[in-house]
């Protein structure tokens, strides 16, 4: 039986992969908005992978943002790559560890938040790294820390929203008695 | 799955605090000083240092670098003009005229930032013998 799960978890995470990649695609198509810090992005695709963590596990999740940055990667670049995979793994560590906790107190909301705010410091991260200039975190940080918390906000509503179609496909791939 | 709320009283105080965090940070920034240089480097190596509040009339200059970024400069501000990057991003940023702005271009790594130079900056914190 054990072959059998490991195929529906298989289908499950390719599925998930293919949602994240569209959604961050789709998002690409948004115009820069104004009175937003340039690049920065509604984060949509950060919905699969939190939900990823709280429902299925480490694996299934890393799995996920490794697709979503080789995607990053093929279409924009090899610093797409590298920011995307920076923030996007430390986005999900720590939504793994809010959302596995059986402690956990903070809602949809906080855990947006904090997730994008992570997204954007692995990012700013890669970029201080790459360019050579930590001043970036002191100009560029605070805008982007103020488009994390607007953007944690609708991530954060959206999961709870979609939530019931997500368990649902889920249930659809992975048969449990 | 735990049932999640939407909206806890913890996720209030996570925003307060992003946006404490946020607001702090920008304080800084406010300050702009009275003689702005401009540095623009590519690859953590400055290629050319401009003192913008002595810089007349406006000059453009085409950065060796690959993709090749074209800035301008005008009346104490500067400006990333071209981009033959795909984001365009450094583009976007508009006109950088303050005290710690910059303009980013991470394909060509090409970093456009000003600084607000006194003299007291210049000097050392603190001299011990």
């Amino acid at each position: 039986m054990k072959t059998k799960t490991f195929t529906q978890n298989l289908a499950l995470v390719g599925i998930l992969s293919a949602q994240a990649i569209a959604l961050s695609y789709l998002e690409s198509l948004i115009p820069a908005i104004p009175g937003f810090p340039p690049g920065a992005k509604p984060g949509l695709s950060n919905i699969v992978t939190m939900f990823s963590a709280g429902a299925l596990g480490i694996w299934q999740t890393i799995y996920i943002t490794f697709a979503k940055a080789i995607f990053a990667g093929v279409t924009r670049g090899l610093t797409a790559f590298l920011t995307s995979l920076a923030g996007g793994l430390l986005s999900t560590v720590v939504a793994l560890i809010l959302l596995q906790n059986k402690n956990n107190k903070l809602g949809y909301v906080g855990i947006g938040i904090i997730c994008a705010v992570c997204h954007n410091i692995g990012q700013l991260c890669v970029a201080c790294f790459i360019s050579g200039t930590p001043e970036l975190f002191t100009s560029y940080g605070p805008f982007l820390l103020l488009a994390a918390g607007v953007t944690g906000f609708l991530t954060g509503t959206i999961l709870k929203y979609v939530m019931p179609a997500l368990e649902k496909q889920m249930k659809f791939i992975i048969k449990s008695k | 799955m735990k049932k999640i709320k939407l909206f806890s009283r913890y996720d209030l105080l996570v925003l307060i605090v992003i946006s404490a965090l946020a607001i702090i940070l920008l304080i800084p920034n406010l300050f702009t000083s009275d003689t702005l240089t401009a540095t623009i480097s590519v690859d953590g190596e400055i290629v050319e240092s401009v003192d913008l509040s002595k810089a007349a009339g406006f000059r453009e200059i085409k950065i060796q670098s690959d993709p090749a970024v074209k800035v301008r400069i005008e009346n104490g501000r500067i400006c990333v003009i071209e981009a033959e990057c795909e984001d365009k991003l450094c583009v976007n940023c508009g006109w950088l005229e303050t005290d710690g702005a910059m303009a980013v271009c991470l394909p060509a790594k090409v970093v456009v930032s000003v600084d607000g130079k006194n003299a007291d900056t210049e000097s050392p914190d603190v001299i011990t013998y």
